[in-house]
């Protein structure tokens, strides 16, 4: 229990940090929304002054962050000036999108790279994990940009794949069920992108996890008193692999997220990358942030997670003896 | 039931191993680091890595161990024989709790239905924990003293009834009390299981009053091999006679030769593999002369049932 | 003994904070001994204990929660860092195992060279010379230098640790059941040893073992330790004809018997 709640504190401490480094750096940044105004001849630097001041641009820094946290508050997150609404409202949207994306992405590269890492991890040195390894290398290789590109070439072409976006048109007119295998439909390329980038490391490190286990004493004393393979395997070897797979875990979920700001980009799938993109461009101040601060939930999240799972998982981290 | 094996590998790392066991006998295996002993404990239940060979026969209750498939191996491993291996602080999974792993060897050989499995589980671990059997039965390993995990890996051993059990070096990191109520343990255990055991050591000490005869093991060759009495007592083989003149001087805590040079085998082991011709154990022997140097000396029998590979003796 | 002791503990504590039941990791309370100079202490107590945590204080690898530990005069658990650097070459510590104290990727030029590099005793061009010199103190044969160590057997690698921690000519040195892990004749061969550098190179030694055979044959005083206090001091004879505690008796009674005498012991 203590654990938990020191993990939280962590937590809070955490996005706290981000929030005020988001903010220091988004506004300390050159330029804002207003400059591409006073460029356009035809507005006044009248109106853009009084646009500012309206937008509260122009108090010090630290009255600026609270006035923000303020807004955080009451759930606006500060006022989008190219959408011309809160902040927050369009953040959820966008987030929901990229949780979709995200989840699925980590759900399906996991589900694969477990059976395919300890596959690869039992036949050690032999040929079938020497395939796998060159396959992965020259996946890892492979930068996400190309594959999403590529994805996109093989949409046009071929027809078989919707070349963008989360829904087709007349959507609203579809049954549920449709509703939901269009949406899938859209889901297929940009998860498949999400998943071959983040495969090969996955799967080199689950197998390099349980190779080690597969060696360690314990395991011979087991084989030793006749336990069967797959009792070795699973519940011994697989069970203390444990602890470093799940802070992989933890890890995977960051790198999922920042890969899907590109992998979203190039597929126009509306998510938070695509606004992030845009917001930045502009100087779209509060949506930098909020979208900043998101992601880092996200992370945070993702992370916290992992800790409780370790903490459950391994009792060694629960009595705080070395867990190595 | 009879046991005897004749082993070699790819490294040499034994040669020419041949001997016999009886039902109900401790055989004390002594020999350093280097003899080639532990190769001996992962031998027999053939636990040698993929490029090790085994020349020779393993017979084991009426079954050849060396050319049996891992399907029948693997019903030997754990319920007829068990072996102890020598690290008992890294020899347990570290996330189960003992109860569980226990368990794991009992259900292993399906010799338990599912429902009476932590009754037996208890019962098993009471054997080797007369005092706290239940708290030990919920702990992790990491939670266990060094002593307490030696025995954990024993009721593992004994779990299935095995009729062998194969110890090595089963004290080496424990200290000496811890030493002595293991050793304890293994005795009681014999008694009321009927056990066999092939007890690897380096220590003479412990195998006095416990094993019924010794081998000695020497860069992978038998040097002696007799019983126990015979052995201590009036050992024949020069290695044998050293190393015993070392450890009973060891053993002396009120003797006169406090500080003083203690007696030693000459010389190291790790100049031996180079070697081909001749006997092993010649260039650190005192007694040695021209004919270790062209053929190694055979096994010949010096009374009845010890038998020394010296030639001394003949040979 | 009128001379100062080299070593000398007063009420030496070490408290760790752990959550551990089984108390693998004990504290020390309340040390006093001393050492004089050339001589051997043995510190004799089961695992868990409190030896190795002693050993380690002693060592400056950690610090005592209080207490004093006067090396020389001095109290060295109160230095810092910079004014330790001055000390540390004088008092060493060898290991049970040799394998984790030992690189196994260095040879065993590298492994004797390293301390005095760092220390800065020489020229990289005279270590090597030192090195063949540390391995002949040390019984090993010249041509191992260019090994590793697990070329070496289990004695000479300990007999390595030995020469690596003679390279900077410590007077104490702290042996952490350095013997422990040995067979027989590795152990007398080491034993010899350190008897013969004791007396060529007037070495003090903290020699920590649950051995207490091995503790008659090598020490003048035996120190007892259980559950972290001193239980019983004095000299090596007195502590083995007429133990005082309980322990001292567990520990003596657990030494195996002589087993040239007689056939129908009863060890344990």
């Amino acid at each position: 229990m203590r654990f938990f709640l020191h993990r939280s504190m962590q937590a809070l401490l955490l996005l706290f940090g981000a929030s005020l480094l988001a903010f220091l750096f988004s506004t300390l940044a050159p330029g804002n929304y207003f400059d591409e105004m006073r460029l356009n001849p035809q507005i006044s630097s009248g109106t853009v002054a009084a646009l500012r001041a309206q937008h509260q641009l122009n108090g010090s820094l630290p009255i600026r962050y609270v006035r923000w946290m303020n807004s955080v508050a009451h759930g606006e997150m500060g006022f989008s000036f190219a959408y011309n609404s809160p902040v927050a409202p369009l953040l959820w949207v966008r987030a929901r999108n990229t949780l979709l994306l995200t989840t699925t992405a980590t759900l399906i590269a996991w589900l694969l790279a477990l059976p395919l890492g300890i596959w690869s991890a039992t036949h050690a040195g032999k040929l079938p994990d020497r395939a796998l390894t060159w396959t992965t290398a020259g996946l890892l290789a492979t930068p996400d940009l190309v594959l999403a590109l590529g994805f996109l070439i093989l949409a046009v072409r071929t027809g078989w794949f919707p070349t963008g976006g989360i829904v087709s048109l007349g959507y609203d007119s579809l049954s549920l069920l449709q509703k939901t295998r269009d949406v899938a439909a859209h889901m297929i390329l940009p998860v498949a992108t999400l998943v071959f980038s983040a495969l090969p490391i996955l799967i080199r490190h689950i197998r390099a996890a349980v190779v080690e286990q597969l060696d360690a004493p314990f395991l011979r004393v087991a084989a030793a008193h006749g336990l069967s393979r797959r009792t070795l395997l699973y519940r011994y070897a697989l069970r203390a692999a444990a602890n470093p797979l799940i802070s992989l875990f933890g890890f995977s979920v960051g790198a999922f997220l920042s890969g899907s700001l590109i992998v979203e980009v190039v597929m126009s799938w509306p998510g938070l990358g695509p606004l992030l993109i845009e917001a930045i461009l502009a100087r779209d101040l509060y949506v930098v942030i909020g979208g900043v601060l998101f992601s880092t939930v996200f992370l945070i999240g993702g992370n916290f997670l992992a800790d409780i799972l370790l903490y459950w998982a391994d009792p060694r981290i629960r009595s705080g003896a070395p867990s190595t | 039931m009879t046991y005897s094996s004749r082993a070699a590998d790819s490294l040499q790392a034994l040669t020419h191993i041949t001997f016999q066991l009886e039902s109900g006998e401790t055989l004390g295996v002594l020999g350093e680091s280097g003899s080639g002993k532990s190769t001996l404990a992962a031998a027999l239940p053939r636990f040698l890595p993929v490029n090790a060979q085994i020349h020779g026969e393993v017979w084991f209750e009426g079954q050849e161990l060396v050319r049996a498939t891992s399907r029948s191996l693997q019903h030997v491993r754990g319920r007829r024989l068990a072996t102890i291996f020598q690290e008992p602080l890294l020899g347990l999974h570290p996330t189960l709790r003992v109860a569980e792993q226990v368990s794991d060897v009992l259900a292993a050989h399906a010799s338990v239905n599912r429902s009476a499995l932590p009754e037996k589980t208890l019962q098993l671990l009471s054997m080797v924990f007369p005092a706290e059997s239940e708290r030990v039965a919920n702990s992790y390993p990491h939670e266990l003293s060094g002593g307490q995990r030696q025995r954990v890996l024993i009721a593992q051993a004994i779990a299935c009834g095995p009729s062998l059990i194969i110890a090595d070096e089963p004290t080496a990191s424990l200290d000496t009390t811890t030493q002595q109520e293991i050793l304890a343990l293994f005795r009681a255990l014999r008694q009321e299981l009927n056990l066999s055991m092939i007890l690897i050591t380096h220590n003479p000490a412990l195998l006095a009053g416990f094993a019924d005869r010794i081998l000695v093991l020497y860069a992978g060759r038998i040097v002696e091999i007799g019983p126990t009495e015979h052995v201590l007592n009036a050992p024949q083989h020069p290695y044998t006679r050293a190393l015993l003149r070392c450890a009973s001087a060891l053993a002396e805590t009120r003797g006169a030769n406090r500080r003083q040079t203690l007696p030693v085998v000459p010389g190291d082991v790790s100049n031996i593999p180079t070697r081909t011709q001749g006997c092993r154990f010649e260039p650190r022997c005192p007694d040695k002369f021209d004919l270790c140097t062209k053929r190694e000396p055979a096994l010949v029998p010096t009374s009845a049932a010890h038998n020394v590979s010296c030639f001394k003796y003949g040979g | 003994m009128s001379e100062e002791p080299l070593l000398r503990l007063n009420e030496v504590t070490k408290r760790h904070k752990t959550k551990n039941a089984a108390g693998d990791v004990s504290a020390v309370s309340g040390v006093s001994l001393s050492i004089a100079p050339q001589q051997t202490l043995a510190l004799v107590g089961e695992s868990g204990s409190g030896k190795s945590t002693l050993a380690q204080c002693i060592a400056c690898l950690e610090r005592p929660s209080s207490g004093e530990i006067f090396f020389e005069g001095q109290n060295i658990a109160a230095l810092d860092e910079r004014q330790l650097r001055l000390v540390r070459p004088q008092i060493q510590l060898i290991f049970q195992d040799p394998a984790n104290s030992l690189n196994p990727r260095w040879t065993a030029l590298e492994i004797l060279t390293e301390p005095l590099l760092i220390q800065r005793r020489c020229a990289k061009s005279e270590a090597a010379d030192r090195a063949r010199a540390l391995l002949q103190r040390v019984a090993i044969p010249a041509e191992k230098l260019g090994q590793r160590p697990d070329e070496f057997s289990g004695g000479q690698r300990q007999r390595l640790a030995i020469a690596r921690a003679l390279s900077l000519g410590p007077k104490l040195l702290i042996l952490d059941e350095a013997l422990s892990a040995l067979g027989c004749s590795a152990q007398s061969q080491i034993a010899n040893l350190l008897m013969d550098l004791q007396s060529s190179l007037g070495l003090t030694y903290l020699f920590i073992t649950h051995d207490l055979a091995m503790a008659a044959h090598l020490a003048g005083k035996i120190a007892v330790m259980e559950h972290g206090r001193i239980a019983e001091l004095g000299d090596a004879d007195t502590v083995l004809r007429a133990p005082q505690q309980e322990i001292t008796r567990r520990l003596l009674a657990a030494v195996p018997k002589p087993f040239s005498a007689s056939q129908d012991l009863q060890v344990g």
